[in-house]
């Protein structure tokens, strides 16, 4: 507060000096003006050119900029399109409920801007509204459906209040001042009595998550079904699954994505065809003395199963969050089956050559 | 530095055989080339005091412009070199590659000062530098267009500054040259404002307005913009801290015996001053020793002290040879601690960086690098973060297996097996000690997680 007074004595005295440079009606324009500018947040040019036009009638400059915002958003957005794109965020939003989610990104030029409320808030608004189209959708039987969704599709797409994400964006750089871009999105719905679904965003920096979407550098969903568990449990069996059974079948849907994420598989391998992990000598590796004193210096041959460190199938990789275990014995443990996997990565490929309609059942 | 990382390995290759002739000749060798590179001319012209500054603002507000102009103006007066606009966003793929090269390839001179100068396109690349400690910078210009004034994403920038420890601002109102003296005045008022609301002293900060492409483009009348900034950075910047004046800090590269006199443990002293007969005490690896400084040699010829910088032998009275280890700290008496638990920033090398193509999570175990000593540590990601990416940065702790010297604001490094390192990291804060009995997988996650309960607690009380 104290501070506020200061610096509207700063101000005042700034005033001063101006007027005897400037006429008064100068200086009611110069209210005017910084008036408008913290009302709207439009840039100092914009604000003035408002007050150009309507004196200092307030709302009708402040309604002039809103409605001017958006063709200066889209105009803008014509002319930064060729501007390098390549920070942003992925989102991810699912709904155990629904049985829906869906997987996007959206791009942007700094990650200072992706760092923004304003981002975040768009972002969002695009999750929203590919959830929303996600309610008309039907899996017909089969079961489950993805979508990938091209940019063109997804800004055609309304939000709550009835604009489409094209407008959007463009009114978002209009305000940011940076290129953005819808980049991607894939839409996923299950038929909840067959299989599961659960998704991951990763991110270092704490990003504000809002309930319903999560925000990161990357982000990937997982599809499973979980039968009920078998009755011939053995014993060694039956206390790992103890061990396991602090996991409910969300946690471990979770941290399936969460490994998808980290490990970034390519495939998921087949339960039954592959042959299983590899057994190779490794030598034990100790933590090694770089002083060179000598006391590890005899490696250790030893024979261990070890899934191998380029492993890009799911099933066989070592589980990220238990390494002494493949994703496979992980699977087995909770009666679950991976049916399909997404991961985003910021930046990342996209998978043009993917069916747009892909469907598995 | 090029100097000390070659002497390094030349002592380490010659230890390795360690014998003591050829010990002592390298010493003397050393001595030399030292001696030839501080005499070099690059050395004597970075006698003037030297700053990092970095500019930092929204896209298109006219950084690189600024950036250019600032030279091209002092190299009027041969104060830099000129560099062209579009040299600057050029840095070599190398350059822009390895972590440890550093980001700047900007440089030039006020009459008082040497400025390095950093225009790193995002967030990412300041909190990498930061935590790589590759260009901590002592003051930030944030440019902001007049036409526009601060983006919404300002707020983004000085957060930043605040949190990569920028503790002067300047701002730089640009393209002036587009509008007029009220506008000019309202976003000045506006800066100060925003600045205040973030926690910098808005009314103090200097403000100064111009045109940065005005100035590039060679007019004498916006010429005097860049002056009037190269004014305030000199004078509003405070003069980064001499490093003669604090206590002395002197990593033991290696010790070998002398026969009659004693023990001599030879490397470089990172700061401060050493004078013959000052008390000391020789810290780390779990042990305390206490000495006198009988003699300090440089070129094998005593000299009554020496300086930060200098490589130097130092004769300790009262010490047995097998007492001392690579990596132990001779510092004054009750001036540095030896701690075994902390909390530190960390940023993990992308697999383009030559770092790990797989995520960590708590409980990683690895070698860690500081000054001249390696330790083994184990690393636990602060919750609730549960796994951090190459290319990520996060708040970590870290526990060692023995106790070492570590004081905030020191950098290190973590390195795997095969010796390339994946992680830099620097020390936030120094913990109270964890109780290590022979591994550090035994480390009780209950005594890390304590750490973190009282952590948030105290926070909370405040
Ligand atoms: N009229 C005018 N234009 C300027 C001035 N300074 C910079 N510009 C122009 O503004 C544009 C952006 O300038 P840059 O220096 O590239 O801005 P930047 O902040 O480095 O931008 P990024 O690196 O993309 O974030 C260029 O077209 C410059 O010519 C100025 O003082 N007056
Ligand atoms: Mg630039």
């Amino acid at each position: 507060m104290r501070i506020c007074v200061l610096l509207a004595r700063g101000t005042q005295t700034l005033l001063q000096q101006r007027l005897f440079s400037t006429t008064a009606t100068q200086a009611v324009n110069k209210t005017a003006l910084a008036t408008l500018r913290k009302k709207t947040g439009y840039t100092f040019s914009n604000c003035k050119k408002a007050l150009d036009q309507f004196g200092d009638d307030l709302a009708s400059a402040e309604k002039w900029l809103r409605d001017q915002a958006q063709k200066e958003g889209w105009a803008k957005a014509t002319k930064l399109q060729d501007r390098v794109v390549s920070q942003g965020l992925i989102g991810v939003r699912y709904s155990p409920e629904d049985g829906t989610a869906v997987l996007l990104e959206v791009n942007c030029e700094t990650d200072f801007v992706a760092r923004n409320a304003k981002f975040h808030e768009l972002v969002n608004t695009v999750a929203e509204a590919c959830s929303r189209e996600l309610q008309l959708k039907a899996v017909d039987g089969a079961s489950y459906h993805k979508w990938s969704i091209t940019p063109e599709l997804l800004a055609s797409f309304k939000s709550s209040h009835d604009k489409t994400l094209g407008d959007l964006t463009a009114l978002s750089i209009g305000t940011l001042g940076e290129n953005i871009v819808l980049r991607r999105a894939l839409l996923v719905k299950i038929n909840s009595k067959e299989c599961k679904i659960s998704g991951y965003a990763h991110a270092s920096d704490s990003l504000p998550t809002s309930k319903c979407c999560y925000l990161g550098r990357y982000g990937a969903l997982v599809i499973y079904r979980q039968s009920p568990p078998s009755s011939k449990t053995n014993t060694a069996t039956e206390q790992v699954a103890e061990q396991a059974g602090l996991l409910s079948s969300e946690d471990i849907g979770r941290q399936l994505c969460q490994h998808i994420v980290g490990m970034n598989p390519e495939s998921i391998g087949k339960m039954d065809d592959d042959v299983p992990e590899v057994i190779v000598p490794v030598r034990k590796e100790a933590v090694v003395d770089t002083r060179g004193e000598g006391e590890n210096d005899e490696p250790v041959e030893e024979v261990v199963p070890v899934a191998a460190d380029d492993e890009s199938r799911l099933i066989y990789q070592e589980f990220l969050t238990e390494p002494t275990m493949t994703v496979r014995d992980v699977l087995e443990q909770n009666n679950m089956e991976v049916l399909d996997f997404v991961r985003f990565e910021l930046g990342g490929k996209t998978q043009e050559a993917e069916a747009t309609d892909s469907e598995r059942g | 530095m090029a100097t000390s990382v070659a002497l390094h390995k030349f002592y380490r290759h010659l230890l390795s055989k360690s014998d003591f002739p050829k010990f002592i000749s390298a010493f003397s060798t050393c001595n030399v080339s030292f001696a030839a590179a501080k005499n070099a001319p690059v050395a004597a012209a970075r006698a003037k005091v030297h700053c990092n500054v970095g500019t930092i603002g929204h896209v298109d507000h006219g950084k690189t412009t600024l950036t250019a102009a600032i030279t091209r103006v002092q190299a009027k007066t041969g104060l830099a070199k000129f560099v062209a606009y579009d040299q600057i966003d050029k840095a070599p793929e190398e350059q822009r590659r390895g972590i440890t090269i550093n980001a700047t390839h900007v440089e030039y001179d006020s009459p008082l000062r040497h400025y390095a100068h950093t225009d790193c396109p995002g967030h990412r690349d300041y909190v990498k530098n930061m935590i790589s400690g590759t260009s901590q910078m002592d003051g930030a210009i944030l440019v902001v267009a007049a036409t526009d004034g601060h983006m919404p994403q300002t707020r983004e920038h000085l957060l930043l500054a605040k949190q990569i420890g920028v503790s002067h601002i300047i701002v730089f109102l640009n393209k002036t040259d587009l509008v007029d003296l009220e506008t000019l005045e309202l976003c000045e008022i506006e800066m100060r404002e925003l600045l205040t609301d973030y926690g910098y002293d808005g009314l103090a900060t200097p403000v100064v307005s111009g045109s940065a492409l005005k100035a590039l483009e060679g007019d004498l009348e916006a010429e005097k913009c860049i002056a009037k900034l190269m004014d305030v950075l000199d004078s509003y910047l405070p003069e980064p801290r001499r490093d003669t004046t604090s206590p002395f800090l002197f990593p033991i590269e290696n010790a070998f015996s002398v026969a009659q006199r004693g023990i001599v443990a030879i490397g470089t002293l990172v700061r401060g001053r050493i004078k013959k007969g000052d008390s000391a005490e020789i810290l780390g690896h779990g042990s305390e020793l206490k000495t006198v400084i009988a003699d300090v040699q440089v070129f094998r010829q005593s000299v009554p002290f020496v300086e930060a910088g200098q490589n130097c032998g130092l004769l300790l009275r009262n010490v047995k040879p097998d007492q001392l280890d690579r990596g132990m700290i001779v510092c004054p008496p009750k001036i540095s601690k030896a701690y075994n638990h902390f909390k530190a920033q960390l940023y993990f090398l992308t697999k383009h960086e030559g770092g790990r193509n797989k995520p960590v999570r708590s409980g990683y175990q690895q070698q860690m690098f500081s000054y001249t000593w390696n330790m083994e540590a184990r690393i636990d990601l602060r919750p609730p973060m549960e796994m951090l990416m190459p290319g990520d940065n996060g708040e970590v702790y870290v526990a060692l297996r023995k106790h070492m010297v570590l004081e905030p604001q020191q950098r290190f490094t973590i390195r795997e097996a095969n010796q390339s390192t994946v992680a830099t990291g620097v020390i936030t804060s120094l913990l109270p000690d964890v109780l290590v009995e022979k591994t550090l997988s035994k480390v009780s996650d209950a005594d890390l997680l304590n750490e973190v309960a009282k952590e948030v607690k105290t926070k909370r009380g405040k």
